[in-house]
């Protein structure tokens, strides 16, 4: 019995460990830590990682140039440009991908690991319909696509 | 790290279905975009507009700009930290044009990366194109701050990043923009198209946004046998 609980201990504590691990992994492939392979649909080449990495869109402040059209220029921000928005694209989250939402004016829909996967690889969200064609498509291995799932649904 | 929006943003804002209208609008956009193409690659009977009276200029977001726009000559400052004329600048080359600024980092990276993979697609074999980028944010964007943009793409020379004067922006925004892509709302009035200039610094073609590599560089190519 008590060689029972032991292994059974163990192993929750190895699966905590790893799933520590993926999310750390996640994290890394969404800043840019880690080098994501991607393309704009259509190319051939691979983007640098600076044009690839999550956080440039889905996480970073949304700015506009601080004087875009002569005269406005907002005078808390001039040198650093003007917040228009949280964040470019929408930000990504546990709530964001699991709550069941319209999205792109499809039908309401929510992510699960593959789904998430299956829009990364081939820009098709869960209600099949395409997204920004500013988004990269993903060369990813399962691995990644579960440690990026894991990074983004721990937040 | 900043982002900058353009008019193909990943929001997930509720949009109802297209009406019609709008799918017979991208029919005609889809149209005429083919006329373009057909157009450039030296296919009149193609490219005759969809409509009587149509005009290339008017109704095409990319494609020919017919008559060729002659651009304005205006103060711009180099990366170097030299001050020229945008005309200047550009006669006697066939350039590739796009707008950014330094510290958007949504759409202005792939911008930048598509620049830096068409500098070194284009040196095989394109004689005498350059790449410039403008900053739309004048105020913010100096020398310095231009010459780490490019570094950060591994510019080589030929690839030159100025800003112009912040009253001049919205006059060279017009220049480019006139009859392209609709400007996104808001302060920020850059789309990812790339504007191909010819020797005679007039604006003979626009790309869609992002265009791929090899297209930039064919367009380019085309441009350079004018």
């Amino acid at each position: 019995m008590l060689g029972a609980v032991a292994a059974l201990g163990t192993a929750l504590l190895l699966h905590q460990r790893w799933s520590a691990g993926q999310a750390a992994m996640g994290r890394a492939l969404f800043t840019g830590e880690q080098a994501l392979v991607g393309r704009l649909p259509g190319h051939d080449m691979a983007l640098p990682t600076v044009a690839t990495r999550c956080v440039n869109c889905h996480e970073a402040p949304n700015l506009a140039p601080a004087a875009a059209i002569p005269g406005d220029v907002p005078a808390a921000s001039a040198g650093s440009g003007a917040l228009l928005t949280g964040s470019y694209a929408p930000l990504l989250d546990r709530q964001a991908l699991l709550g069941r939402r319209v999205r792109r004016g499809g039908p309401p829909s929510s992510y699960d690991a593959d789904s998430l996967c299956a829009l990364l690889r081939r820009g098709v969200d869960p209600a099949l319909v395409v997204v920004s064609t500013t988004m990269p498509r993903f060369e990813l291995s399962d691995g990644q696509c579960q440690a990026i799932w894991r990074h983004m649904t721990s937040r | 790290m900043k982002t900058c929006p353009n008019n193909t943003g990943l929001s997930d804002r509720v949009q109802s279905k297209p009406p019609l209208d709008r799918r017979v609008q991208r029919r005609h956009l889809l149209r005429s975009g083919l006329a373009a193409w057909a157009l450039l690659h030296g296919l009149p009977a193609l490219a005759a507009p969809p409509e009587a009276g149509a005009s290339l200029s008017s109704h095409f977001p990319f494609g020919p700009v017919v008559p060729a726009r002659p651009l304005a000559a205006m103060p711009v400052l180099t990366h170097q930290g030299l001050e020229t004329d945008l005309v200047s600048l550009l006669r006697g080359r066939v350039s590739a044009v796009h707008l950014m600024f330094t510290v958007c980092s949504a759409t202005c990276p792939l911008q930048g990366a598509l620049f830096a993979q068409a500098q070194q697609a284009a040196a095989d074999g394109v004689k005498g194109v350059q790449f410039v980028s403008i900053s739309i944010d004048p105020l913010s964007d100096t020398p310095a701050a231009l010459q780490r943009w490019l570094t950060g793409f591994q510019a080589m020379p030929g690839w030159v990043a100025v800003r112009p004067r912040p009253q001049d922006l919205d006059r060279l925004i017009a220049l480019l923009g006139e009859g392209g892509e609709t400007r996104p709302a808001g302060r920020d009035p850059h789309t990812g198209q790339v504007y191909l200039v010819d020797r005679r610094a007039r604006l003979v073609y626009r790309t869609p946004s992002m265009p791929s590599v090899q297209t930039m560089v064919s367009d380019l190519r085309r441009v350079a046998a004018l």
